[in-house]
């Protein structure tokens, strides 16, 4: 299992997967932080304008912009993970490379988990170390950081290993396009249903309310940034947005439920053990 | 000795669609066996269920005395795929190494094997290339080093020489003949009948999923011979009376080409030519090729299917 793990991350490293992935995040960070200089060369003019030494509102400000930053970082780890992961059986399976490999002495259950694991490590790096880029830089160059980052980031990291063990499952039985395709509605459904949360609340509308809470639990990734978002914000904003509806469509007011966490726990390790069931039982 | 393949009954379908109707094989260790049919006849599907990437709908199969299942068997069992696509990404030696790793071989021993291997199938001074830039020919030979790295006692070949030209069918024909010296069990997958005809001992000719005709190689060409014959006339008696003997194939006034089942015809055929008074100028017997027995077992087949 180790060797077909090992052997996974080889393969993203040769295969400039890393390469690319890294080049295109180092692009979309620049951009982010531009953004960041101007915004703060912005305040820094306005501070100066109001004979002040700093702009009152700017940690505020700051904390909105790095919400949203993370929002994007989490948006792009979760399309990595599906994209990454999408053809690992499958691919390999319609490419015939597979075919050599499972002749060898290990189990079907070694192969798909040695996938799994490479493929986490992967994910989870992914996310966790852009999340944790942005951060950094944002923190170097206007010395802001959020109240609680190291959670936020764990949840992120979380949400990435979710979605890439849902693809290695569409994976074990789905052509790859048809799984690619499967997963990234499924990925907008769980985004979706957290908006329809948010929508129910505001009209109130506790049907929609109860749909939206099923999809949470059946399509937890949404959720997960919910509650990541949590750690992000000051409890003074917190205090804001408990007083209207629930939070707001891209970021919630509750911390991690740990019934909640264990429900994406015991997620990920059935959807893992139905991969390999079914990876098993099939004719290749 | 357990036998290398043993298959009662083997069968496999695919959605109500039988892709295996009937495999029962036997093959013993040491021997090179040919398995022989035309596409679709269920060669490549019989070949992933002994190698337990397909699971049998019905029937028994054994490899090495035990299920392909099992992982410690596997450690004996080498296989080059007839739509061989590898990790192009790797170079020829690292590969290997990778695949010998999955074998469970040592570090120093693949150290050892591998240009040995290279060697053998001709790539040795390319390993350090990625198998991406190999021609087809230098991939089926990459997939074949692969295939005997941790010297195997069976080894599944399908197609082996597919991508390969003349001089590189010869020498794969060369390795086969290394591995049986070396008592390696070869299970050859093939076309090319004159290579099935050159290397295999014993084969099996499978047609529409079901074993057609299998047994050693020189048993089953003696079985079947085509004679020419040449007499000064070929009267309506003589010719009813060689239609007893075997299977008028083609004749004219003065000659037949007839098959005949075993050499113990030839003297019963001269013997009937004599006693119609003819006079015998030619009695020529020619064996049929395992090509020419091959179409005569599979055209059969459609012609029966058809009537």
């Amino acid at each position: 299992m180790l060797k077909v793990a090992r052997f996974t991350l080889r393969e993203a490293a040769r295969k400039r997967l890393l390469f690319a992935l890294a080049l295109l995040t180092v692009l979309f960070l620049a951009f982010f932080f531009y953004g960041v200089y101007l915004q703060e060369q912005a305040f820094e003019r306005r501070a100066r304008e109001a004979g002040l030494e700093r702009f009152p509102q700017a940690e505020f400000a700051w904390m909105f912009v790095v919400l949203m930053g993370l929002y994007m970082v989490n948006f792009l780890g979760g399309l990595v993970s599906v994209f990454s992961g999408v053809g690992s059986l499958s691919g390999e399976l319609e490419a015939g490379t597979l075919h050599t490999v499972l002749t060898k002495p290990l189990s079907r259950a070694e192969v798909v988990l040695g996938k799994w694991l490479g493929m986490s490590l992967l994910a989870f790096a992914y996310m966790t170390l852009t999340g944790g880029g942005l951060l950094l830089g944002t923190w170097l160059m206007v010395g802001y950081l959020p109240p609680e980052p190291l959670p936020a980031l764990g949840l992120m990291g979380l949400n990435a290993v979710l979605l890439l063990t849902l693809t290695l499952l569409g994976s074990s039985f789905l052509p790859t396009l048809t799984n690619g395709i499967g997963q990234v509605v499924l990925y907008g459904m769980g985004w979706t249903g957290g908006i329809l949360g948010f929508i129910a609340q505001f009209t109130n509308t506790p049907l929609l309310e109860r749909l939206s809470k099923a999809s949470t639990w059946l399509i937890p990734t949404d959720a997960l940034w919910r509650f990541a978002s949590y750690y992000l914000q000051s409890p003074e904003l917190l205090q804001l947005s408990r007083q209207g509806p629930e939070g707001n469509p891209f970021a919630g007011n509750r911390p991690a439920d740990p019934l909640f966490l264990l429900w994406v726990g015991a997620y990920i390790v059935a959807a893992l053990a139905l991969a390999v069931w079914i990876f098993r039982k099939r004719d290749l | 000795m357990p036998a290398a393949i043993r298959t009662a009954h083997l069968r496999k379908v695919f959605r109500g669609r039988p892709a295996v109707e009937d495999v029962s094989l036997e093959v013993e260790q040491g021997e090179v066996f040919g398995f022989l049919g035309p596409n679709g006849a269920g060669k490549t599907t019989t070949v992933k269920m002994l190698l337990g990437l397909t699971y049998p709908t019905a029937g028994k199969l054994e490899v090495l005395g035990h299920s392909p299942q099992d992982k410690e068997t596997r450690r004996f069992i080498g296989f080059l795929p007839e739509m061989f696509r590898f990790h192009d990404w790797l170079t020829g030696e690292e590969f290997l190494r990778f695949h010998g790793e999955l074998y469970g071989m040592e570090a120093a021993e693949l150290r050892r094997r591998i240009p040995e291997v290279l060697e053998q199938v001709g790539l040795l001074g390319r390993e350090r290339e990625r198998i991406r830039g190999y021609s087809k020919g230098m991939q089926q030979r990459i997939g074949l080093a692969q295939a005997i790295l941790h010297r195997p006692r069976l080894v599944f070949l399908d197609e082996p020489t597919s991508a390969l030209d003349p001089l590189g069918r010869r020498e794969v024909r060369e390795i086969i003949g290394q591995l049986k010296a070396q008592g390696t069990t070869v299970f050859l997958n093939s076309h090319l009948l004159s290579e099935v005809e050159q290397t295999c001992d014993r084969i099996a000719v499978v047609h529409r999923g079901r074993v057609v005709r299998s047994g050693r190689m020189g048993e089953l060409l003696a079985e079947r011979l085509e004679v020419e014959l040449r007499v000064d006339a070929l009267s309506p008696g003589l010719l009813e009376r060689l239609k007893d003997l075997g299977t008028l194939r083609s004749t004219d006034g003065q000659g037949a080409v007839l098959e005949v089942d075993s050499e113990a015809k030839l003297p019963r055929l001269a013997e009937a030519i004599f006693r119609s008074g003819a006079q015998l100028y030619a009695l020529t017997p020619r064996r049929l090729s395992l090509e020419e027995l091959f179409v005569s077992l599979v055209s059969d087949k459609v012609e029966r299917r058809g009537a």
